[in-house]
């Protein structure tokens, strides 16, 4: 779906982050954990492109989107200086979104800053099926462990840190002593993922990673947005971000 | 359906009317928005399809630059047989003349595809993408004369298809290209492929792309894919497709006044993907409100 949608608020944070939300409609209500969307928000040529960004949360029920964005460039900067009332070109819901396995109990997200926005969505989707969640969430600094708040509210157990010494995956580690979980999620920092690899060899846990790339169309023509994946006889391809992810299994990106 | 008749001839193949996507900026049209149905175009251009199978380029394959972007993706491709045997059916499915754009490494090779493409109805035409920055050394064969020369002979030779002779704006004077392929046997000519072009990233110092190089295009490119146009009107009979930086219908009016048949859209697509219908609408709002019954009344009408 390709449509206008209306911004209801965007909260500029203090620390060069922001949350916008935007009335979706169709795009919020056909929306999956792990799913992204291409946004315009400018009138004219430059920027060119529409920016991706993964869906923080969505009320399918009322068709809100939620967008959790850091500024880094001209079109985060455009994003960050909206107000309510104004619109934006939103293209989507894009790309394949978080497997829940059918039977699990309890799964764990790991995420690293705003990296970790598309596990705010899934925890509250794997709540709403009656999953046990576990949110570990790790960043630089205090302020930058986003939605601590929320996943807390939504009855996740959340273990936070920002110790750049200690890996989050740590405490995850500690819970596998006594716990099963179905599946671990994650975001695209090479160290969670080749640590989310390591422990899955001996768990036997699904795991999945959520990468991003930056893209032109989002939805596979282009060929730009490219991640080198691993086939199952172990000789390497290249898969699109937009198209075959951006979730992918964690073997396919860490051998 | 359309207020005006806006129907053009490519050879022996008519056009509805003159959009249709710029090869690459569609795949071979499955990944699109689904957001029309793709009867709605003059035609479907699909991604070259080399003659062997290819992975494409290692990323990054594209930068954003100021009002347009760079690509060095490199034509990943399964080949042209497995083109033929797996997708070519889907595409006669669209209710749409389907265009192929085939290239290659070697002048056999575009003479090789263009031949097992010969016979099959499903094909509309076949482009020959003499233009690609982004494959083998950067040798772009409409910057040889005679290499574009033997191409263009050598597919003519082979095929009762029309063919379109997709030229590279990275020469010194593209009427030369032209009148080649029409001297050639060429039935159209495309103008153009992407320019050669850079970025480097300043904190890193080293290029963005993977490909190091890659070809720029956008609305940056539209001013001088329109003064070829206009040249190139003037050397050649054969009819024109004017590719480059085309993002709405006065753009594409713009071109089929400096001499086009019909247009191309290329990346515009991944910006707004309702572009291409937008064009053909507008296109056909704008001859009625001149008071045009046909596109050819405003053909070439730039020129003094």
């Amino acid at each position: 779906m390709y449509t206008k949608c209306t911004v209801k608020e965007n909260k500029l944070f203090s620390n060069g982050f922001g949350r916008i939300m935007f009335d979706a409609g169709e795009i919020a209500k056909a929306s999956t954990p792990g799913q992204f969307v291409m946004v315009k928000c400018w009138q004219g040529n430059v920027p060119f492109l529409p920016r991706p960004f993964s869906i923080n949360n969505a009320d399918r029920q009322n068709g809100s989107l939620e967008i959790l964005y850091k500024i880094v460039g001209k079109g985060s900067k455009l994003l960050s200086e909206l107000s309510t009332g104004d619109s934006a070109m939103i293209h989507g819901p894009l790309g394949n979104g978080f497997v829940i396995p059918e039977d699990a109990g309890r799964i764990a997200v790991v995420g690293r800053g705003v990296g970790a926005a598309p596990m705010l969505y899934l925890a509250a989707e794997a709540i709403r099926k009656s999953v046990e969640v576990y949110a570990f969430l790790s960043a630089s600094r205090e302020d930058l462990i986003f939605d601590k708040d929320k996943y807390t509210k939504l009855g996740a157990k959340v273990f936070s840190t920002c110790d750049n010494n200690v890996l989050v995956t740590d405490y995850l580690v500690e819970q596998l002593q006594d716990k099963k979980f179905d599946a671990v999620y994650t975001c695209g920092s090479k160290r969670l993922m080749r640590e989310i690899k390591r422990l899955k060899d001996i768990h036997g846990f699904d795991a999945y990673v959520s990468l991003e790339e930056h893209m032109a169309c989002g939805i596979g023509a282009c060929k730009g947005c490219i991640c080198t994946t691993y086939k199952d006889d172990g000789s390497t391809q290249y898969e699109r971000v937009c198209k075959e992810g951006p979730v992918f299994p964690v073997e396919r990106l860490v051998k | 359906m359309y207020k005006t008749d806006i129907h053009v001839n490519i050879g022996s193949l008519t056009l509805k009317n003159p959009v249709m996507p710029a090869s690459g900026a569609y795949g071979y049209y499955e990944d699109n928005a689904n957001v029309f149905t793709m009867d709605k175009l003059g035609a479907i251009v699909v991604k070259s399809v080399h003659r062997e199978k290819r992975e494409g380029n290692p990323g990054p394959r594209i930068v954003e630059v100021e009002a347009g972007m760079i690509n060095s993706v490199g034509i990943p491709s399964g080949g042209i047989e497995k083109f033929i045997d797996s997708e070519l059916d889907a595409l006669a499915k669209l209710n749409t003349p389907v265009i192929i754009s085939i290239s290659g490494g070697c002048p056999e090779d575009f003479i090789e595809s263009a031949k097992m493409l010969d016979g099959i109805d499903k094909v509309g035409a076949i482009e020959i993408n003499l233009s690609c920055p982004n494959v083998g050394s950067g040798l772009q064969f409409a910057s040889d004369e005679v290499l574009l020369g033997r191409v263009v002979q050598g597919v003519r030779s082979v095929t009762k298809h029309p063919i379109i002779s997709k030229l590279s704006p990275n020469v010194t004077d593209i009427r030369k290209t032209a009148s080649i392929s029409e001297d050639c046997g060429a039935d159209a000519v495309t103008i153009a492929n992407t320019f050669i072009s850079m970025k480097i990233d300043i904190d890193k110092q080293k290029p963005v792309l993977g490909n190091i190089m890659g070809g720029l295009s956008g609305p940056a490119i539209k001013p001088i894919n329109m003064r070829m146009v206009y040249q190139v009107w003037e050397a050649v009979k054969i009819p024109i497709i004017a590719c480059g930086g085309i993002t709405c219908w006065q753009d594409a009016i713009e071109y089929i006044l400096a001499g086009a048949s019909a247009v191309q859209v290329g990346c515009a697509n991944f910006v707004n993907p309702l572009t291409m219908v937008e064009v053909v609408e507008g296109i056909d709002n704008y001859l009625h409100e001149k008071g045009c019954r046909s596109i050819d009344e405003i053909r070439g009408a730039a020129h003094l």
